[in-house]
């Protein structure tokens, strides 16, 4: 994608021009693949008026091919539309939008750090912003920001209690404190910003390095050394895929290459520099060049020298790795990848860049108070509202270690931060903003509400796990969990008519209300366990032997595990004998014959993945016996069938098929029977409140189900005020 | 105020209201469709197979691949001159009624990947992308919003996210991007299943559900929320959840419930679930969506992606598509909502048996398909064309009738005349709808184009002359 100018300011009416939404698209789309950087052809750039001003005599010519060579040289010349709107626009005397020169006149952004002397006493956050303060939120709403924020789920009614005059600074280092919840939580933040997710593209596409991050997040590793590690991956477990991006198999746009896309996600996420728009040409939003993108492409790249690309045509021109600050340092020219990248890794995390530490830091307060002290947080080269705070934090940051934990028990602390929620239109900072819940934040806290929680099943067992864990789901996306191919580095928080009708009407919540529900009251019925479990069957045909002593039933279940077309996946069970005594279901399937390795099973009892399909078992049997047979049609490579066979003694329960073998991410809540108890306890813990008289009232002999779906889509749950 | 201080969201909506969705006064086309139906044949649909005949050559075994064009006789239609394959006898019937384009060309990726195919054909875009570019169907939907707002602007039937290896693929487009969800599209995996979308979950029920809608806004309005006042937020957000309601509880949820349609119609369309997905599409748009499109769902190596076998397929995919096309249009005309629904009929590459890819250049992994044939199975177009490729658009004020683009009679059956890019028939359907082709949304501070870097050229020939 090639987009080249900001596009603001109003539509003009007929006969006038507008220069930013009627002339510098034709500027953009016919004129810029030539005329822009400094080697421009003619020393005509679009990006600037002077060159215009120039030629403006000749310019209609140009076009017309009245004057010369036909401007632009190569495509269609240009419409009779468009001839009209430059003639206009020359009438007009050239009116310019100089979106390139935004803001660059005033504010220049600092590299490297600055020590900004504190005025005052107490957190030095509250010096710097300055008050003056309102009285801070109570301790239960101060206790359910917090619980949010680090642990990514609402407090219970006993942590509430437990908060209750606590000290503050004493309750976030508890929360703090355990790696477990804390990174279960941030997981999310560092993934959108990092791409990392559990998706795969046709072929080699990505590399997921979850490991890694987790464990970086548990130890609270120093954010410079997760930059290093990031930037230059070295060894097994290092996170390679960052730096191996987004990519599908087949050609690529210059702009959007393997090497490219590292120079991209870096400047990014580390710098708050944007460089999508300089990877194809010189940008016209802020100040960097195509050579600067290609300076930095060029650390990451296989070979050190890359050739300028513009607009997806080649220059001629070379470019050697060159950080994006060069006052920093430089890169060795004829380096190995190894040795590229180990010198930028040494210049993005070097005491002199300010730039890295003001960049996370900025990244922080914004997820914290709603608005970050930059916006948008990824053009660090905007005028913070307030730069002695940001270099102060940013500073701070960087001679303290890189230490995320400290960083956030500062912020948390702070009287700016303890300030009450205000929503508010305008841009002066007044405190936090209410903020919507996060996907995650919601599904997991509906799961510690009810110990419900989603099931990862796996060779070894089953155990419940929070949200990050899963792919996205149709909730989580229209709950705002990004397809992460892009970075994220913020997530709408708007809310959407599709997202509604997921809480409104979606199945997969209306299903976990259900069974949440039946949990807290303790009438869900106990998942059996499985008496036979096969693990996963990949093709051909296996003896089966069970042990049947003493069952009355035996419930045959197929699921696939992981098939590449389970739509095509056959797989049953042949031959079925209760101690060498021949049985089929009495309903529910046809038996067929399925063909494994030149042999024919006839007589195989073939039901659909998930229905369950029961044999009665003889009084006093003792073996089941048969074979667990997947067709011959799974061994084709684009089928590639994987499925799992269970035995149950009872009608199994999908969701949990075998044992939960690990702790829940969160203490199960106990069951309680009486309503007046639960209600309270619903209250405290979704809205961090008792109920008052009349909700108490309203919430008596209401189906908890639809209590629960009440207080999940109630306002006060579904904000962090 | 300066752009820098504005949060993401304030700049977008800035950019939104300087934004040009209609296009400008001066266009030469008057704009006379405000609803499209995107029918697409998912998999890759062979032209020489359906809408751009070649000679015919029957099977037999020890059969040179070579020599096989098409394995299909034409058939006339009820223009002069124009044939079909066989098995297009319906649509024929209704060729007057729209334009057949047989000189669309496709991207050239590299590889041949039908979801990176996909993906480009339904954004303008070929994946990568460094910032998520949305479905057309969401930038339709976003600019001309709804025209009913008790329905959704953008539904999506028929396909199933969840296809194994290549789901991610699929789900990286079906996505209104950095629009945001509201422009997403509704989907609707099964059009025999759409009105469950407008009922209650299975769990609930409608009483359950209206009761827990008044136990809401009881609880509302007796939560302190009430007194101290809310927020924009909040209040959009509430919004949000009337809007779901509604969209559930309105009449015009009925478009969803097929079983309202008369018997004899329903048969008409009733030959699979793309069949019943055209009936969706045209009860739909009745009611007031915007954008619709019906697939005939993608699943590696199924319905039109065939790698052997590929006769019988076509035989079968045709005898899936003919009848509900052609009841579509005729329906659509007689309630005279052609001229201003656009109908359109695409795939996201060609077939041929010998050639894949491009002429003259060599992709790797290709189909096999071997030089004699020596069983059934081997007769079909296996490999992925992307030099031409049919593209039918009926109504919404595109000539009737007209045949646009030649390609060549012998292999490799090249275009001669009048190629169209992904980026210029998107511009021309855009045109249509009245958005002009560098209509464009601003994201990081750059503006995104409907068609590719707003170059989009609309084909003006294409247009019925008299608007």
């Amino acid at each position: 994608m090639l987009p080249l100018l900001l596009l603001l300011g109003s539509v003009a009416a007929f006969g006038q021009v507008d220069f930013a939404s009627q002339v510098h698209p034709i500027l953009a789309a016919r004129c810029a693949a030539c005329h822009t950087g400094e080697s421009a052809q003619a020393g005509l750039r679009v990006d600037d008026r002077a060159g215009f001003v120039r030629v403006r005599a000749k310019l209609i010519g140009k076009v017309r091919g009245t004057e010369g060579m036909r401007m632009p040289p190569s495509g269609a010349p240009l419409t009779e539309a468009e001839i009209a709107i430059l003639e206009r626009w020359v009438a007009a005397d050239l009116p310019w939008t100089d979106t390139k020169a935004k803001g660059a006149a005033k504010w220049i952004a600092p590299l490297e750090p600055r020590a900004v002397t504190l005025r005052g006493e107490g957190n030095p956050i509250d010096v710097l912003t300055g008050g003056p303060f309102r009285p801070a939120v109570s301790d239960a709403v101060f206790a359910r920001r917090v619980y949010f924020d680090l642990w990514g789920i609402a407090p219970t009614p006993e942590q509430l209690a437990a908060a209750r005059g606590m000290d503050r600074g004493k309750l976030v280092d508890q929360l703090l404190a355990d790696r477990s919840m804390f990174a279960g939580h941030w997981m999310s933040f560092w993934n959108d910003m990092l791409r990392n997710d559990l998706r795969a593209y046709h072929g080699e596409s990505t590399k997921p390095y979850t490991p890694w991050l987790l464990d970086a997040l548990r130890q609270n590793m120093p954010y410079d050394e997760m930059v290093r590690q990031l930037v230059n991956p070295v060894g097994p477990g290092a996170p390679a895929g960052f730096l191996v991006g987004v990519n599908w198999r087949g050609d690529v746009n210059a702009s959007q290459l393997p090497h490219m896309q590292a120079a991209q996600n870096t400047a990014q996420v580390f710098l708050g520099v944007n460089l999508k728009c300089a990877s194809c040409h010189d940008s016209f939003v802020n100040k960097y060049k195509l050579r600067e993108s290609y300076g930095m492409a060029a650390i990451y790249a296989e070979t050190p020298q890359l050739e300028l690309v513009r607009c997806d045509v080649k220059t001629g021109m070379k470019q050697g790795p060159q950080f994006l600050f060069p006052a920093l340092g430089s890169i060795p020219q004829d380096g190995t990848l190894a040795e590229r990248r180990a010198a930028a890794a040494a210049l993005f995390t070097s005491p002199k860049n300010g730039r890295l530490a003001r960049t996370f830091v900025n990244r922080i307060w914004g997820r914290l108070f709603g608005r970050a002290i930059v916006e948008p947080v990824d053009d660090m080269d905007a005028e913070p509202f307030n730069a002695d705070l940001l270099d102060w934090l940013a500073n701070d940051f960087a001679t303290h270690g890189y230490d995320i934990n400290r960083l956030l028990r500062l912020v948390m602390t702070s009287k700016t931060w303890q300030q009450p929620a205000l929503p508010q239109t305008d841009m002066k900072f007044r405190g936090p903003l209410p903020r919507r819940l996060t996907a995650e934040q919601f599904v997991d806290t509906l799961s510690s509400l009810t110990g419900e929680w989603r099931v990862q099943q796996n060779e070894k067992g089953a155990r419940m796990a929070r949200e990050w864990e899963f792919k996205s789901t149709a909730l989580s996306r229209a709950m705002g969990r990004p397809i992460r191919d892009q970075v994220y580095t913020t997530r709408p928080a708007e809310a959407s008519t599709l997202q509604a009708l997921e809480l409104v009407n979606g199945t997969t919540l209306a299903l976990a209300l259900r069974r949440g529900a039946q949990r807290l009251t303790g009438t869900l019925p106990e998942a059996p366990a499985a008496v036979f479990d096969s693990k996963t069957v990949k093709r051909g045909a296996t003896p089966l032997t069970v042990d049947v002593t003493g069952l009355k039933e035996a419930w045959l279940l197929v699921e696939d595990a992981g098939s590449y077309d389970p739509e095509r996946t056959v797989a049953g069970w042949a031959g079925l004998a209760f101690d060498g005594v021949a049985t089929r279901p009495l309903q529910g399937t046809q038996p067929r014959t399925v063909e494994v390795e030149k042999s024919a099973y006839a007589d195989t009892v073939v039901a659909p993945f998930g229905k369950a399909v029961l044999l009665t078992v003889p009084e006093g049997a003792r073996r089941l016996t048969g074979q667990l047979v997947v067709d011959d049609v799974g061994r084709l490579s684009d089928v590639n069938s994987a499925v799992r066979f269970y035995i149950f003694p009872r009608p199994p329960d999908r969701n949990l098929l075998t044992k939960v073998t690990e702790p829940l991410p969160a203490p199960a809540p106990g069951i309680e029977k009486n309503r007046a108890r639960m209600t309270e306890r619903l209250f405290l813990q979704m809205l961090g409140r008792g109920p008052t008289a009349a909700e108490k009232k309203l919430a008596e002999g209401v189906e908890l189900e639809d209590l629960l779906w009440t207080l999940l889509l109630h306002p006060e749950f579904q904000y962090v005020d | 105020m300066s752009i820098d201080r504005l949060s993401r969201r304030e700049v977008l909506l800035a950019a939104l209201a300087g934004a040009a969705p209609r296009l400008r006064a001066g266009a030469k086309i008057t704009p006379r469709a405000d609803s499209m139906i995107l029918l697409w044949m998912a998999g890759g649909m062979a032209q020489t197979e359906t809408f751009d005949p070649k000679r015919y050559t029957p099977y037999e075994t020890g059969l040179a691949s070579e020599k096989v064009l098409s394995t299909f006789p034409s058939i006339p239609t009820v223009l002069d001159g124009v044939r079909l394959s066989k098995g297009l006898e319906q649509i024929g019937s209704v060729l007057d009624r729209g334009t057949l384009i047989r000189s669309h060309r496709v991207g050239d990726l590299g590889f041949i990947l039908h979801s990176r195919h996909q993906f480009h054909w339904h954004t303008g875009y070929a994946p990568p992308q460094s910032v998520a570019v949305p479905h057309i169907g969401s930038f339709v939907a976003r600019t001309l919003g709804s025209r009913n707002p008790d329905i959704p602007a953008f539904l999506d039937i028929g396909q199933n996210m969840e296809i194994g290896a290549e789901s991610d693929a699929l789900k990286a487009f079906h996505t209104a991007g950095f629009l945001g969800s509201e422009f997403g599209p509704f989907q609707i995996m099964d059009p025999r299943d759409a009105v469950s979308v407008t009922r209650p979950s299975e769990f609930v029920g409608r009483s359950r559900f209206e009761n827990r809608r008044a136990l809401y806004q009881k609880m509302l309005a007796a939560s302190p929320l009430a007194k101290n006042g809310s927020d924009y937020q909040k209040e959009s957000y509430l919004r949000s959840l009337e809007n779901a309601h509604r969209l559930l509880t309105s009449p015009a949820a009925k478009a969803f419930d097929l079983s309202l349609e008369p018997e004899k119609s329903y048969a008409k369309y009733n030959t699979s679930r793309f069949g019943l997905g055209c009936l969706l599409a045209r009860r739909a748009v009745e009611a007031g969506t915007r954008f619709v499109e019906v697939t005939t769902e993608y699943i590696p190596f199924r319905f039109w992606d065939s790698h052997e076998n590929g006769h019988k397929r076509a035989a079968d995919m045709k005898a899936t598509i003919d009848a509900p096309v052609a009841q579509l249009i005729r329906d659509l005309e007689e309630r005279g909502l052609l001229d201003r629904t656009l109908v359109v009929i695409a795939t996201e590459f060609g077939r041929d048996m010998m050639t894949e890819g491009k002429p003259d250049q060599t992709v790797k992994d290709q189909v096999k398909q071997p030089d004699i044939m020596t069983e059934p199975k081997h007769y079909g177009m296996h490999r992925h064309f992307t030099e031409a490729v049919s593209v039918a658009v009926f109504g919404g004020g595109f000539q009737k009738g007209l045949v646009y683009g030649k390609t060549a009679e012998e292999r490799p059956c090249r275009i001669l005349e009048n190629p169209v890019k992904i980026e210029d028939l998107h511009a021309t359907l855009f045109t249509a709808l009245g958005i002009a082709p560098d209509t464009a949304y601003e994201v990081e501070q750059r503006p995104v184009y409907a068609t590719k870097d707003g170059k989009g050229r609309a084909v003006d020939a294409l247009f019925a002359k008299n608007v």
